[in-house]
């Protein structure tokens, strides 16, 4: 195809047009650089987000604190919640006449005696909810209930409760209606209201921890008036068809045969109050959340950096050997995904390194090189040293020791195994706070060691990975052992010291690990 | 911030002064990491990198030349090494792939805008725009193309032409540029032709 426009003429075009066009990066962009060419200055955000997780798992601790949620909850119920039972929803329910007790239809409830209980359509209605024995427990005294309770006991024959003057109230927590089966005298129980029998009233509560039905009495209700008399009474679970493992605790009241027990509309509220916000928060931790304690023993290496090189490796000009670290810790582990695990905790450390030295007899006179923090220039500090790098008249061991307590955050990730033996790797981010230790540091002409501990780093940052096989027992215990390698990210001493000093920590991890529930 | 002082305080590793060089410059070579990238986001990526590589090796910089014209070879570079993990320039591109792109005929600007002839560019294959934007826009030789790109001299000619050609095309098709009347060339529309 041939062309005709003006080469030089396009050319100048495009270029001048392309030259005119601007746009406007987004903010993201300079931040990205600028985290980029200041990497320790993105400290302030790691600081806040480990606060913020910090914030969450309180937040999370709190959520599920059993009791605290009840008292919170209760008293949102105080403002929405105490409106009583609306009749014509709580609905009356022959649930315990004397055809549901036809194996006993007179036995009074006795020590050690067992009812063969046959009112399966509603227990079975009521089984798998989350509901305690400790409701009944720690049940308080409503504000009048103990006193329509005793009037309603007048005629009470003490020991000799029957079932004819059985009274029950159900508290039933769900939040679906529970339909009650096979029995046309049946009704539906309304979710979070207490159903209220003829003439019964049988509070209940399911706890998946016993393998048996228990019928309690409930003395600290109603003890002091000497209302219930009623011993604790096993029911065996044959007897009842419960699906799942219950706990039922019943208190019988006895009363006239066409006697129903009403409750006042401040009584049924607070029933109801009881029923609703008394449940036990769920545990979603539990059997999840690991609390584990390991150790670490180590060998710890250095890598010296002079600052400002004159091309010499100073590592050269110093004799030195690794000696041995430790770490031990304690922390959390929770796993997130299928095989990821986050974990965090504390942990103590503990590093060595030594340097080969001659000891002289007298002090002399020497320099350190450090870094003007405001020219940037480097300026000689004089110091006086017994240690000489070069020759003395005895050898001394010099020991470089720091002590350190940090904050690992980090994850564990499953490469191969089952549910019991596993290969994992792992990794970890570690500020950490020196608490302490011992530096000896090179003097300016190499000549001598100085010892200086006002020059350490207070605050480091040290990042672990490691490799590690698990094994985990029956009980929920884990054992773990495998090598580990900790960097320390930033110089022991002041970046004013002009040779910079880095860890490395070769270890062998020991861990174990237990399941909290 | 006068640009010597933004370079002094950027050889300081200031961090200030780096954002004052980065707000100056940055609208400017966006504009030319989008003409060589695929999309904005691309784009962003590419003067990031290009920036970080700015300020790691900015005392290399000896005020030879503009310092803008240094940022912009560096940008450059940084788009095509980019651009070329993913493309091999040699790939040889259909000149009638021009007749199949769609032009909104009442879209038609009467004018000529910058943006207008930056996504019309944009609108040729990655091969061909980015020796156009090499050669036509960044004033780099064939030489030095071929160099950049990995492509035998000859290619980065026979590819230039091509592009010129299809983005030809393309400006007629979007009435930017006027079919030419006479032998002498096409004419130019609006503000073209007032340049």
């Amino acid at each position: 195809m041939e062309r005709n426009l003006d080469i030089d003429s396009f050319e100048r075009l495009l270029k001048d047009r392309s030259d005119e066009f601007k746009m406007y990066p987004e903010k993201r962009v300079w931040h990205s650089i600028y985290n980029n060419i200041h990497p320790g200055r993105k400290w302030p955000s790691v600081a806040m987000s480990i606060t913020l997780i910090g914030i969450l798992l309180l937040t999370g601790y709190l959520n599920t604190d059993t009791k605290n949620a009840g008292k919170r909850f209760a008293s949102q119920n105080q403002h929405n919640e105490t409106k009583p039972a609306d009749p014509t929803t709580s609905i009356y329910i022959p649930l315990l006449d004397k055809k549901h007790f036809n194996n006993q239809p007179s036995k009074p409830f006795a020590n050690n005696s067992t009812l063969n209980f046959s009112g399966q359509s509603f227990i079975d209605n009521i089984e798998q909810q989350d509901m305690s024995s400790e409701s009944v427990n720690n049940l308080q005294e409503p504000p009048n209930l103990v006193k329509t309770l005793s009037g309603v006991t007048n005629k009470s024959t003490g020991d000799n409760l029957t079932h004819e003057h059985f009274i029950s109230l159900a508290k039933i927590e769900s939040t679906e209606i529970a339909p009650i089966k096979n029995d046309p005298d049946f009704k539906t129980i309304p979710a979070n209201r207490p159903a209220i029998f003829h003439n019964k009233v049988l509070i209940v509560s399911l706890d998946n921890s016993e393998n048996k039905i228990r019928h309690q009495n409930v003395n600290n209700v109603t003890s002091e008036k000497n209302m219930v008399t009623g011993s604790e009474t096993d029911l065996s679970a044959n007897d009842v068809s419960l699906k799942n493992k219950a706990l039922l605790s019943a208190e019988t009241i006895s009363t006239d045969k066409n006697e129903t027990l009403i409750l006042s509309d401040e009584e049924k509220a607070w029933v109801e109050n009881y029923a609703m916000y008394n449940r036990p928060a769920p545990k979603k931790w539990a059997g999840k959340l690991g609390w584990q304690m390991y150790f670490t023993p180590s060998v710890v290496y250095r890598q010296l950096k002079n600052t400002i090189s004159d091309g010499a490796d100073v590592n050269q000009d110093v004799a030195q050997h690794p000696s041995y670290g430790l770490e031990i810790g304690s922390g959390f582990t929770y796993p997130v995904l299928k095989g990821l695990r986050i974990r965090t905790g504390l942990q103590l450390n503990f590093t060595m390194y030594n340097s080969d030295a001659f000891t002289n007899s007298h002090p002399v006179a020497t320099t350190i090189t450090l870094v003007s923090s405001e020219s940037h220039q480097p300026y000689p500090a004089y110091r006086s040293t017994s240690y000489s790098n070069i020759d003395g008249i005895s050898t001394v061991k010099l020991h470089n020791e720091t002590f350190q307590i940090s904050l690992p955050v980090g994850m564990d990730l499953k490469i191969a195994g089952n549910e019991n033996l596993q290969w994992n790797i792992g990794a970890t981010i570690q500020p950490t706070y020196v608490m302490g230790g011992k530096s000896y540091l090179l003097s300016s002409d190499k000549r001598n060691y100085i010892k200086e501990t006002s020059l350490l780093n207070h605050w480091n940052v040290n990042a672990g990975f490691e490799t590690f096989v698990s094994y985990k027992t029956d009980k929920g215990i884990t054992f773990q052992f495998g090598p580990q390698f900790r960097k320390q990210l930033f110089t022991t001493n002041s970046k004013r010291y002009i040779i910079q000093e880095k860890l490395n920590n070769y270890g062998f991890k020991f861990g174990i690990t237990k399941l909290l529930k | 911030m006068t640009e010597e002082t933004m370079l002094n305080g950027c050889l300081e590793n200031n961090a200030a002064a780096q954002e004052a060089l980065y707000m100056r410059l940055s609208p400017k070579m966006l504009g030319v990491c989008y003409r060589f990238a695929k999309n904005r986001e691309d784009a962003e990526d590419m003067l990031q990198e290009g920036f970080i590589k700015v300020f790691a090796q900015i005392h290399q910089y000896r005020n030879e030349g503009a310092l803008e014209g240094w940022i912009r070879r560096i940008v450059v570079h940084t788009c095509i090494n980019i651009l070329k993990k993913n493309k091999k320039f040699s790939d040889s591109v259909d000149i009638n792939y021009a007749n199949g792109i769609g032009i909104r005929e009442e879209t038609i600007p009467s004018i000529m805008q910058a943006k207008q002839v930056v996504e019309c560019i944009r609108l040729l294959p990655v091969g061909y725009r980015t020796v156009l934007n090499l050669y036509a826009v960044e004033g780099y030789s064939h030489k030095e193309i071929g160099d950049m790109l990995d492509i035998e001299e000859s290619t980065s000619r026979s590819q230039y032409t091509r592009a010129k050609a299809m983005l030809e095309d393309i400006l007629i098709k979007k009435n930017i540029l006027l079919k030419p009347r006479t032998k002498s060339g096409v004419a130019l529309t609006g503000a073209v032709a007032s340049n």
